[in-house]
């Protein structure tokens, strides 16, 4: 994956893992990989990817077990909570950016159903 | 911590390289002298003496091997003080220092070995030669009706004298590695200090005056040094073991300012 | 996380130049730290420096609280430029030297690493590219069990896909507890494996942060850089 350079490190990987737990791909229970092996797909650092766990420990998402590895809880509830949130976060980045182009919300929505419309049409 | 054997070992490695090359090169540029002696008439050999040609033309290159040999080692060792390849590995510079020098006197004697080795072998066609033969063969009857062989051997090889000979190259060899060194260290360490605008031209004039102090001092020294000379002593072996004793402290005093140097102010680069 | 280095109050003088003054510097153990800094500022010293190289230094260099030059040297791996081998040295032959002379040297290490960086046994020093040496002396570095490892711009003549290989070699192959330290005059793809950056800059440490402090006040790490060196160009 492509990491921006001015987010830090660790809250890329929560959020790449975030998504890969909010898509299904690791499933509630499912053991996280390795530190070492997410550190070498992710091209960052042991530590680095250690603080990510950590963090996502502390919010309940993940579970460490010493010895074995991290663990997706099986709490759903949380792990939908979490998915609201990143969607939340998704479309505010969204509409961030559209500010920035002089649209208000409400515009945005009109030129949102347009596009979509539009796209339907190809 | 690496061991110094294992140093010592590496250095030597290096050495033997051209140790090789160089009993190979006198090898060669005497078998050639000695053809060209052979087929010429009326040459630096005389008929009886030409299957000595191999022998005694090979031999006549061994001092300038031996100096080459000097040279070359020299040379690799001031290479391995400057090179951070070598000075990363972790000794103390006392050890670094005698495994150099120690690795370089030991590949000499090798060579030496060498040398002899290729004598024995340039010599056998001398055995082809009848005159020759009756030669050995007549040297070899006057030994053996001595009734004391053991007694004249010693008679004509003094084991003391040998072995005090033998010590008195060692300590000159270690000398002349430790001069060498000496000149080197001190006079980069020195150029370290000053400005680096014509450092080589700068280097150059300290080491002239360098070698001039060394002169002035071994002047001084003349007295002691008169005694290295060989046997003209009414006592030999006294004047041997003075001698001897005198090189051995200039090695030490020498060898201490070239640890200090290398431990305190030579870098490798 | 353990003091591993300790650099206190570092001057270092020669030909009458100050090159480093005043450098203080802690670095912990199990952290992968970029030296960054413009050429001639330094960088090469102070590691030569670290690992007992370079010499008649004022101020204390301790590894494991231990300044003896015997113990850093075995302590520290520091890539070298194999100048003090001849260019005739076959790479098997430096494998040896290596191996023979440093007692933490993995043989089968290196014969990964080698194989993985496509040097053969045969090759002969002479004959290598730029790139090619600087893999091998790559290889060479990380095949000992140091504790620290020290890569002096490391990936200068390699080109940016093995450049990455080796990254994740690195990410593979280091030691939970030991540290490395690279470094470099440009930030390039390293960036995202950082723990800290150190930057030098008028003969001393300019700045020592976390990456992703760095990172949370919303620069990248080039940015932070190039602005540290931006406020010269305006004297």
């Amino acid at each position: 994956m492509q990491f921006q350079d001015n987010i830090p490190i660790y809250v890329q990987i929560e959020k790449y893992l975030y998504r890969q737990i909010a898509l299904g791909k690791i499933k509630p229970g499912e053991k996280v990989p390795s530190v070492r092996q997410l550190a070498v797909d992710l091209t960052v650092n042991v530590n680095t990817v250690q603080r990510a766990l950590n963090q996502m420990n502390t919010e309940g998402i993940l579970e460490v077990r010493r010895g074995l590895g991290s663990f997706v809880t099986t709490d759903t509830e949380l792990i939908l909570q979490k998915r609201k949130e990143l969607i939340k976060d998704t479309m505010s980045e969204f509409l961030e950016s559209t500010a920035q182009l002089g649209l208000t919300p409400e515009k945005t929505l009109e030129e949102l159903k347009k596009f979509i419309e539009e796209e339907k049409g190809d | 911590m690496t061991t110094f054997k294992a140093l010592f070992n590496q250095m030597g490695k290096k050495k033997r390289r051209s140790i090789y090359l160089l009993a190979l090169l006198q090898l060669v540029a005497g078998s050639v002298f000695a053809l060209w002696a052979f087929f010429s008439n009326g040459g630096a050999f005389s008929n009886t003496d030409k299957p000595l040609a191999w022998f005694v033309m090979v031999a006549t290159f061994t001092p300038f091997t031996d100096i080459a040999y000097v040279i070359l080692s020299a040379w690799q060792n001031e290479k391995e003080y400057s090179s951070q390849t070598w000075r990363l590995v972790p000794i103390s510079s006392s050890k670094f220092y005698l495994a150099n020098i120690l690795s370089a006197i030991v590949n000499g004697l090798y060579l030496v070995l060498i040398q002899i080795g290729m004598g024995i072998v340039t010599f056998l066609p001398a055995f082809l030669s009848k005159d020759i033969r009756t030669n050995i063969w007549q040297i070899n009857q006057a030994f053996g009706k001595e009734t004391h062989f053991w007694q004249k051997v010693s008679d004509s090889f003094p084991i003391g004298e040998i072995l005090s000979a033998f010590l008195a190259f060692l300590l000159f060899a270690i000398l002349v590695y430790s001069i060498i060194t000496t000149l080197n260290l001190s006079s980069r360490t020195i150029t370290d200090f000053l400005p680096d605008k014509h450092s080589k031209l700068v280097r150059f004039i300290i080491m002239i005056i360098l070698i001039f102090i060394f002169i002035v001092l071994t002047n001084n020294l003349g007295g002691l040094l008169n005694q290295l000379r060989w046997g003209d002593t009414d006592n030999g072996l006294l004047a041997f073991a003075e001698s001897n004793l005198v090189m051995a402290l200039i090695d030490i005093i020498l060898g201490s300012i070239n640890i200090w140097l290398l431990k305190e102010f030579h870098e490798g680069k | 996380m353990n003091k591993l280095l300790e650099v206190k109050g570092l001057t270092y003088k020669k030909n009458l130049r100050t090159i480093l003054k005043d450098v203080n510097l802690d670095v912990e153990s199990g952290k992968i730290i970029a030296l960054l800094g413009e050429n001639g500022a330094g960088k090469t010293t102070l590691m030569r420096v670290i690992v007992a190289i370079a010499k008649h230094y004022q101020g204390k260099v301790l590894l494991n609280g231990d300044g003896s030059e015997v113990y850093r040297k075995a302590n520290i791996a520091m890539t070298d430029n194999l100048k003090g081998l001849s260019d005739s040295t076959k790479v098997g032959e430096v494998e040896e030297f290596y191996q023979k002379l440093f007692v933490d040297f993995d043989s089968s290490k290196f014969e990964q690493l080698r194989s993985f960086m496509k040097l053969s046994n045969d090759m002969k020093l002479g004959q290598l590219s730029r790139g090619m040496r600087e893999k091998l002396e790559i290889a060479l570095t990380l095949s000992r069990e140091a504790k620290l490892y020290l890569l002096d711009e490391p990936f200068s003549g390699i080109d940016p896909m093995s450049r990455k290989r080796i990254i994740n070699s690195i990410l593979l192959w280091k030691s939970a507890d030991s540290t490395i330290i690279i470094s470099d005059h440009f930030v390039n793809e390293i960036t995202t494996i950082l723990d800290e950056v150190v930057i030098v800059k008028d003969k001393k440490i300019a700045s020592h942060l976390s990456a992703d402090d760095i990172r949370a006040k919303g620069h990248s790490i080039e940015e932070y850089y190039e602005s540290l060196y931006a406020d010269e160009g305006a004297e």
